[in-house]
């Protein structure tokens, strides 16, 4: 079983250096196909494993694998050690799943691009730094797989690198995910200063040593990795920006995978997080305004993408709750269900632009539905999954979340239960607007003019983009099934040994309640959204001028936490510089004092400069006489 | 009369010399690389015959070490030489002195 882990972790490695030597020399869409077909090998060997490992009595589910030391300096030792579990199992199999199929799309998707080989090759490394993530058995590979998956997302949002904009977001990510990163490393040094290991079987056994302090600030420092590698609050702003690049890798990393990184490092790590009910209740916070104020951003944003870039940090603030409500179970399922609907709807999503020849304003949009009924029908899907609709899979992880809270009832309980609902109110409403908006309405003169032509053209789609797209919907409307409460039990029962300490788990009767609320709720959201945008007689126009104007501007500058960085970060530094250059550069340093000290220095320059005169043989000839004269010395004083 | 260290030591240092001298005066980079493998391979007479008179085998596997990097930096001289002649330079080490101070 771990010869097919280790192999699951090589094989994308080996697409990235296959695509890297041979890329040029392999048809565009035969490397495509290859890279393709590698993470099918792979998600076959991570299915097979994980179909191992459950046969597996719980007890022995947890495998540890020791490949070799990687680096030893006293007793501080870091192997290259594997790590294969549920939690692990879990992963692989979406991080490869939703991978292999989005590798497909990709196919169709950057057929015309003639970059597309590079684009293939960036795409199997990603997977690879994924899979270190995941699989790492020590904190500091799971380092090193951290900082790969950053520079992996910075590759790919930068892909078009012509575009400034995209240069920009690229940054922007990397920037604001080294923040993250250094927040994570010295999370793990803290806690190698206090108990002298950095694997995960060290820490789990030796965590109940710490007192409660030292156990928060290490987990509050690893939090601020999870919250930027996360795109959660107040390191989210990195996401909408990365919506710059293809649709394919905001599926794939901005939705599906990297993202969630954060809440499976919080799962993960719940053997020291427990001991840290701080930190707990302040992730369920951060969640909760999280997915309130990314909800509310969502409702007024106009490009296709960034809508779905924030109903994705919405999301992800739910799985926040869930793993803060110690409902490690629920925010993993929400994380597995999350990875289908969110990644149809990108790639919905996807074919919509590619469809309207790259327009991504919704209001450029509309009418959709009858040109594009197969598309339409699969963001339907993804549309009821996300706003928490009851049969389909979004409903039950979210609402295992939302039950979470009422179960554990507490003040921060009642405020995920609460706030949760409020966020399945907003989800409603911002799905079902970029729904209404972009398939039902009366079609835009754009969509009007282009439609017609790219149907002609190349119909919906080509079929390498529509299949994922089908596979997809089919996960999105069914992952749910494995949990109904009371009926079954596969996540809970999976996911049971993961948490040494216990986890939370709702009463059937709380799962079902919370069921009818939720469903209640998205319903009402949905009809809000209908009411609001479906229609011809009120348009977005009339709601932006109305009373809600201001409200509805500070949404659209996303609440100005953009603007807040611009001013206390990137401003003062500008300010700063400038005025080193002006005042003090070109005029202090003119003083006669210190230009002094530069003109000394240049004399001297300039004077030793002449023995350098260029011919070698002079060179040789006092090396030579250099040599005879130190041994001559060491004659005379006889040394 | 046997030969014996001292004869070693004397034909490595007019070995040693001839090369000095050689790529001290010639200005064809050809003929300093020339002399320069006639410095070399006095070391290694040295080397040699100090092995030998010492009795263990390290100076003579230094040798051929210096076989090797010799052989690597000949390949690296004879390249420029030819990168020279290609871009028609005048092959004189005294007329090219572009990196002067």
């Amino acid at each position: 079983m771990t010869e097919l882990v280790w192999i699951t972790l090589v094989l994308p490695l080996i697409g990235v250096a296959v695509l890297a030597i041979l890329g040029m020399k392999l048809p565009p869409r035969a490397a495509g196909w290859f890279a393709s077909l590698i993470m099918l090998a792979a998600f076959a060997c991570a299915a097979i494993a994980t179909a191992i490992l459950a046969t597996r009595p719980a007890e022995e589910r947890q495998v540890v694998q020791v490949a070799w030391t990687w680096l030893s300096a006293g007793n501080f030792s870091v192997g290259l050690d594997l790590w294969f579990d549920e939690l692990t199992a879990v992963m692989l199999l979406v991080i490869t799943g939703v991978g292999f199929l989005i590798h497909v799309y990709s196919i169709g998707y950057m057929k015309d691009d003639p970059q597309s080989r590079r684009f293939m090759a960036y795409l199997n490394l990603f997977v690879f730094s994924m899979l270190v993530l995941v699989l790492s058995a020590n904190l500091v590979l799971l380092l090193a797989g951290w900082g790969l998956v950053g520079l992996s997302s910075y590759l790919l949002i930068g892909f078009w690198h012509n575009k400034p904009k995209a240069i920009k977001a690229a940054k922007k990510a990397f920037i604001m995910n080294a923040i993250g990163d250094v927040g994570l490393a010295l999370g793990i040094f803290l806690l190698f200063v206090d108990l002298g290991t950095v694997s995960y079987t060290g820490i789990f056994a030796e965590a109940g040593r710490l007192s409660e302090t030292q156990a928060s600030v290490a987990c509050l420092l690893l939090l601020v990795g999870a919250v930027a590698k996360s795109a959660q609050l107040p390191l989210h702003t990195w996401l909408p920006d990365a919506m710059e690049g293809p649709t394919p890798i905001s599926a794939l990393i901005h939705a599906a995978t990297m993202v969630t990184a954060g809440v499976y490092l919080i799962a993960r790590m719940n053997p020291l997080f427990i001991h840290a009910p701080k930190v707990l209740d302040l992730i369920v916070i951060i969640g909760v305004v999280g997915l309130i104020m990314s909800g509310l951003i969502a409702i007024v944003q106009t490009d296709i993408k960034r809508i779905i870039a924030f109903s994705t940090m919405s999301q992800i603030a739910y799985m926040f709750v869930g793993v803060g409500l110690t409902a490690y179970w629920a925010g993993i399922f929400h994380l597995f269900t999350h990875a289908f609907f969110k990644a149809l709807l990108f790639l919905g999503a996807g074919l919509v632009i590619h469809a309207l020849n790259g327009e991504q304003d919704i209001r450029n949009m509309g009418g959709l539905r009858k040109q594009l009924p197969k598309i339409y029908f699969c963001m339907m899907i993804a549309a009821f999954a996300l706003a928490g609709i009851f049969p389909f899979s979004g409903g039950f992880s979210k609402d295992a979340i939302l039950s979470a809270g009422l179960n554990v009832d507490t003040t921060i309980g009642w405020i995920a239960y609460i706030g949760g609902l409020l966020g399945a109110l907003l989800t409603g409403i911002y799905t079902f607007r970029l729904i209404f908006m972009v398939f039902h309405r009366r079609a835009s003169p754009y969509a009007e003019r282009v439609i017609p032509e790219s149907i002609k053209h190349h119909g919906e789609g080509p079929s390498t983009m529509l299949w994922p797209v089908y596979i997809l919907a089919i996960g999105a409307a069914f992952a749910g099934l494995l949990q109904i409460p009371g009926l079954t039990h596969v996540v809970t029962s999976w996911l049971e040994p993961i948490a040494p300490d216990g986890m939370v788990e709702a009463t059937v009767g709380q799962d079902w309640l919370t069921t009818l609320i939720g469903t209640t709720i998205g319903l009402i959201g949905i009809g809000i959204a209908y009411h609001l945008y479906a229609r011809e007689s009120t348009s977005p126009e009339l709601i932006r001028n109305g009373r809600g104007r201001l409200i509805h501007r500070a949404l659209e500058r996303r609440l100005y936490w953009d603007d807040l960085y611009e001013w206390s970060f990137e401003k003062p530094v500008q300010w700063a510089s400038s005025f080193l250059n002006r005042d003090v550069d070109r005029t202090a340093f003119r003083w006669a004092p210190l230009d002094g000290l530069g003109q000394l220095t240049a004399f001297f320059g300039r004077s030793f400069a002449i023995i350098e005169n260029g011919i070698v043989r002079m060179y040789a000839l006092v090396l030579a006489l250099g040599i005879a004269g130190m041994i001559l010395f060491l004659l005379v004083r006889g040394a | 009369m046997s030969v014996t260290l001292p004869f070693f030591l004397a034909l490595s240092a007019i070995l040693f010399s001839i090369g000095l001298v050689g790529v001290l005066l010639r200005r064809s980079p050809l003929t300093i690389l020339l002399s320069l493998e006639v410095m070399l391979n006095s070391v290694n007479v040295t080397l040699v015959a100090f092995s030998r008179y010492v009795g263990g085998s390290d100076g003579q596997v230094f040798a051929l070490i210096v076989m090797g990097i010799a052989a690597a930096e000949v390949v690296v001289g004879l390249g420029l030489v030819v990168a020279m002649t290609r871009r028609t330079m005048v092959l004189d080490t005294d007329e090219l002195r572009t990196l002067n101070g």
